[in-house]
């Protein structure tokens, strides 16, 4: 198997966001900003790599039956181990992120890539398949957070962009830009792959 | 029956597993979520105080108001009380603001610092920016323009300018003002004395 597709595939052919519609609800919530998008996008990663690689060393322990609740309980200690270390030791960027954390629980991407991916691969594959798709996650969020700063707050990453005569599109910040902008991002999508 | 209890098993080690992991990060996190909480705590006070030269964390008074705990962080120059800093809460829009006051003997409010919120990034997050927080420094009952004897917004008639989309975050913060301003006013005597 080629385990640079299995890097790659994230990123454009099978991007989470954009091509698969996974983890939206994150991807709606956090993008006000590219910097918060970056955050939620690397957090993410680190999860996603951390269970893919869980649930591939023991895939072949983990019955059938009982695979989802086994994959969920193994992700939501991840993320809660990932809330609390930030807590404690990066208490800066957990005030801005805080909020946001426990939502990676319920980011199908994670379970979707346990379920489709991880328990059927060995391990270097996982992990590498995690690193993409959480790469390609993280790329999307930063793309949709950009232009919604970029249109609502004339700024990016913080730095003011467009200067003070700006108007700011303040739908842009509101859940309603969230959704224009990744509607129109998955139309570009379908026109380009087509 | 066999298949089912080896099921249960596994489900129960699963669970077990994750919290015997859990219970060791937590462990781990405890003290430096503790000591990260405390120090947002004081510098916190130390924002909104006017300049002092003793410990405020350690000339700290609590008082019991309305079966509350409330600490009252004390700021001295020169053995003169220069100013109190206390916690106060305003509800928001996406849930309760906790606003750090500070409040001068004659009772003008020194400054005003936001330690946790959940509003909406970009837009109710922004009562963090000292162009909106700031407006609050210098602003005492017998200065500024009173509806029904309180602060208010200039939406409701008040003088503080409220965030552009974000009225009821900014409601949120002025009616945590109010509550410490009430305080102050009502409880003086006791704070002050020594």
């Amino acid at each position: 198997m080629g385990l640079r597709k299995d890097f790659s595939k994230g990123f454009w052919k099978e991007n989470p966001v954009l091509r698969l519609v996974l983890g939206i609800c994150p991807t709606l919530a956090v993008t006000t900003t590219a910097i918060n998008g970056l955050a939620m996008g690397l957090a993410t990663t680190g999860v996603l790599v951390m269970s893919n690689c869980f649930i591939s060393l023991f895939r072949k322990l983990i019955p059938e039956k009982v695979r989802i609740p086994i994959f969920i309980v193994v992700i939501a200690s991840f993320v809660t181990i990932t809330d609390k270390i930030m807590a404690g030791f990066f208490y800066e960027l957990h005030k801005v992120l805080g909020l946001f954390i426990p939502l990676i629980v319920v980011n199908c991407i994670i379970l979707g890539r346990a379920e489709a991916f991880a328990s059927r691969n060995p391990l270097l594959n996982s992990f590498l398949d995690g690193l993409g798709m959480g790469l390609g996650f993280t790329a999307s969020l930063v793309v949709i957070g950009s232009i919604r700063e970029i249109l609502g707050q004339g700024s990016i990453f913080g730095i003011a962009l467009l200067g003070t005569n700006y108007q700011p599109f303040l739908v842009m910040l509101l859940p309603p830009g969230a959704f224009i902008t990744l509607g129109l991002l998955l139309g570009l999508m379908n026109r380009i792959s087509k | 029956m066999r298949n089912m209890l080896k099921l249960i098993g596994v489900l129960t080690l699963t669970c077990l597993l994750s919290a015997l992991g859990l219970a060791y990060v937590h462990k781990l996190t405890e003290e430096p979520i503790a000591e990260q909480k405390r120090l947002a705590k004081l510098r916190a006070a130390e924002a909104v105080l006017p300049p002092f030269d003793n410990d405020p964390v350690k000339e700290k008074k609590e008082l019991e108001i309305k079966d509350k705990k409330v600490i009252f962080y004390i700021g001295k120059k020169e053995g003169k009380v220069v100013g109190i800093a206390f916690l106060q809460e305003g509800e928001g829009y996406g849930g309760f603001i906790k606003v750090m006051l500070g409040i001068t003997p004659e009772g003008e409010i020194s400054g005003v610092e936001i330690l946790e919120h959940l509003e909406t990034p970009g837009l109710g997050a922004r009562i963090e920016e000292s162009q909106f927080k700031g407006q609050f420094k210098g602003k005492s009952p017998t200065n500024s323009k009173l509806v029904e004897g309180k602060l208010a917004v200039d939406k409701d008639g008040g003088d503080i300018d409220a965030l552009t989309g974000a009225t009821i975050s900014s409601r949120g913060i002025v009616s945590a003002v109010n509550k410490g301003l009430r305080i102050f006013k009502e409880h003086k005597e006791k704070i002050l004395s020594s």
